[in-house]
């Protein structure tokens, strides 16, 4: 009998085609500091017999505050909820996690999102995730119908006038049904894929200084914490830091007059990494990679013997220079790619304080390769040494600083701003745009304490040059031991912190650039305990790289960013 | 209580020994000449539905569609991930196979449910231990 019913319970699913639907019923809200928000996600039963949806939202909890969760009025006309129906809600909150966007947690299908869902932990993060799981008991022969079926209702928090506020994302929801168990069930309807997008106005601080720090695109804000520090200048006795003034994840910075004052000279830096700079060694990492060392080492070597002029094919502005010229000499000489492969092997970390180099918009996109040494030497001489901003601010009016950043030896300006320029084609010279390598991560049964991790590689038509990732491991569980390099003609490098370790390998000869199908590293550990009963995961960070031949950077898919370690017991024990 | 002298030399010898030969590594080496048989290569890896038992609340009946003879692990995990909360494995006999869950050692809770094979293939479903 029960395997008839089984065999029912399989079957069902397949007769039963209907999906049903969960969507937010609006993508685009106003409102101001203070305000309350309610925000409904509606349901579409579509002849289902769901009885509980299961939500994931992620928002700012610096930002909004959850103040109620309720369903719809049962029998109201509006409501997806019929007359006579009981509910109850389980209403989970974990701060500080936020929600990791891949191709495949990034469909119209929830159920499918929740299959393939990852998350990002930082402690005191400001982002949470909400997890709400509804059930409904309904009356007899009676289903939910279409309508409004849960509500959420936010309060918009009093944060400082330049906050950077984001949206409330459904990142999905499913729904479970009474024959046919979790259903495919579509989020995509009328408001598109998981948006709540708020506007927050109501800013009243008057703005003496309203500005853009150019952000890339793909930046951890968390990690590169960017702050303009604004230092009064005096005459004859040392700069007096004023403010320090924080940029938003989007850019943006605006200083009031109680911050600094009107009509008075500043003189302006950039600090990155934490108020200590203890994230500095962080952020070179993953600032300068592989494809960094290869531009540089690419177009050192393309330099006329007999002029010893540089021909400019993967530095094609003057910034590229700027930021190539790590030991300062005001040249681009073999002392710069060899720093550059130090930091980038770990044997050595490019020489930085927590300022970097900051210049007006304006002279960073047109800087040209020429000129680089002037204005290089303008900039230092102005503001003694790392680039900063000499500024008076004015009596009355808002002033507007537009400003751009690189990191020294970021060349390729992957962590730095982008270069504007008129072909949007080449606005970041050095990266081949839209090209990717694939790599392959299997998960693995643990049968041994000695555990080999392939990193399988297949770059189709591309030859590369280089290669690095970084791993996270638990240290409790698992000890890193060696790598084994697949590609004996590279030049490898190993950096193994506690828990992380940062890998890979660079065709210093320029001779031996691999293409095709290839295993280029099998990293091994041991288990710290019985290998048979660990159960662990190593994660990839997105600090990972590949260059082309040519140098340039190139993309990398992977197709999981997660290994999984089960040990074999936890296979062979015994189920009923 | 004094110690004598010569017992304490010997105790701190007798540490120093097992100090230089335990490795808490090596302690655990796994013979590699054991051979482990992952059983089949599995082909399908899927919950079809899972039951609580209305008296207990914490014994779960899960039915999967497997692969005769390949094996799988059952992990009870908290929504957002971590080490698992309770492990079951099994090596299917039959296509459908059932396995009765008991998690009352575990609290009151949204948990998720994780069927993963040999392949590292996984599914999985919510689960609400509520009493």
């Amino acid at each position: 009998m029960k395997k008839l019913f089984l065999l029912l319970a399989l079957l069902l699913p397949a007769q039963l085609s209907a999906q049903p639907e969960v969507y937010l019923e609006t993508n685009n809200i106003t409102a101001n500091r203070g305000d309350t928000i309610e925000i409904w996600a509606n349901f579409n039963n579509n002849n289902t017999q769901t009885r509980t949806i299961y939500f994931d939202f992620s928002y700012q909890r610096t930002a909004f505050s959850l103040v109620d969760v309720s369903f719809a009025t049962a029998g109201a006309d509006s409501s997806a909820i019929p007359t006579g129906t009981t509910t109850s809600l389980t209403n989970y909150n974990f701060p500080g996690y936020n929600w990791v966007q891949t191709t495949a947690n990034t469909t119209t299908n929830g159920l499918t999102n929740y299959q393939n869902m990852q998350y990002a932990y930082t402690s005191g993060g400001p982002y949470t995730i909400r997890r709400l799981y509804g059930t409904v008991a309904l009356p007899t022969n009676t289903n939910l119908g279409t309508g409004r079926f849960m509500k959420l209702k936010f309060e918009v928090q009093n944060t400082a006038h330049d906050f950077v506020y984001d949206s409330l994302y459904m990142n999905f929801a499913f729904a479970n049904s009474n024959n046919a168990g979790w259903l495919a069930t579509n989020n995509a309807v009328s408001t598109g894929y998981r948006s709540a997008f708020f506007t927050v106005t109501g800013g009243t601080a008057d703005i003496l200084v309203y500005g853009t720090l150019d952000l890339p695109s793909n930046v951890n804000i968390d990690l590169l914490q960017p702050r303009l520090k604004f230092f009064e200048k005096y005459n004859n006795v040392p700069d007096t830091l004023r403010h320090t003034e924080t940029v938003g994840s989007n850019g943006i910075f605006s200083v009031t007059p109680t911050e600094v004052d009107a009509d008075t000279d500043y003189r302006i830096y950039l600090s990155l990494g934490g108020a200590s700079g203890d994230s500095i060694p962080s952020i070179l990492n993953t600032a300068i990679t592989v494809s960094d060392f290869t531009a540089a080492e690419t177009e050192f070597s393309w330099q006329s013997l007999t002029t010893g002029a540089f021909v400019d094919t993967l530095f094609t502005k003057g910034v590229h220079y700027m930021a190539a010229d790590v030991n300062d000499s005001r040249g681009f000489d073999p002392g710069d790619t060899g720093t550059l492969f130090a930091q980038v092997a770990g044997v050595e970390t490019v020489e930085m304080t927590d300022t970097s180099q900051m210049i007006l918009k304006s002279v960073f996109d047109t800087v040209s390769t020429a000129y680089w040494r002037v204005a290089d030497s303008i900039l230092d001489t102005q503001t003694g040494g790392p680039y900063g901003m000499d500024f008076h601010t004015d009596t009355t009016a808002t002033d507007t600083l537009n400003l751009k950043y690189f990191i020294p030896g970021d060349v390729n300006l992957s962590y730095s701003s982008a270069l504007a320029v008129n072909n949007p084609g080449s606005q970041a010279a050095p990266v081949l745009d839209n090209t990717f390598i694939d790599v392959n991560l299997n998960n693995l049964v643990v049968t041994s304490n000695s555990i080999e991790i392939p990193f399988e590689v297949n770059t189709g038509e591309q030859e590369i040059s280089a290669l690095q990732f970084e791993v996270l491991y638990d240290p409790s569980k698992l000890r890193f031991e060696t790598m084994d390099l697949g590609v004996s003609s590279w030049v490898a490098f190993i950096d193994n912190q506690e828990g992380r370790v940062r890998f890979g390998a660079v065709d210093r000869a320029r001779e031996f650039a691999m293409g095709g199908e290839f295993t280029p590293f099998s990293l091994k550990f041991v288990t710290i305990n019985n290998p048979l009963d660990i159960v662990t995961q190593l994660h990839l960070s997105s600090n990972m790289d590949a260059s082309s031949k040519s140098g340039h950077q190139i993309g990398i898919t992977l197709n999981s960013n997660t290994i999984r370690l089960i040990g074999y017991n936890n296979y062979a024990n015994s189920g009923s | 209580m004094q110690i004598p002298a010569h017992k304490i030399k010997f105790l701190a010898a007798a540490l120093l020994i097992l100090g230089c030969t335990l490795d808490p590594t090596d302690s655990f080496n796994v013979d590699t000449n054991t051979t482990f048989d992952l059983g089949e290569v599995p082909q399908s890896t899927r919950i079809v539905s899972v039951d609580i038992d209305a008296l207990t609340k914490t014994t779960i009946t899960l039915n999967m569609d497997v692969t005769i003879g390949a094996m799988y692990t059952i992990h009870l995990l908290h929504p957002l991930g971590g080490d698992p909360l309770a492990v079951t494995g099994f090596t299917a006999t039959t296509q459908l196979v059932t396995v009765e869950l008991d998690y009352s050692t575990i609290s009151d809770g949204l948990y998720d449910i994780v069927l993963i094979d040999t392949q590292g293939n996984s599914t999985r479903i919510p689960i609400l231990l509520e009493r």
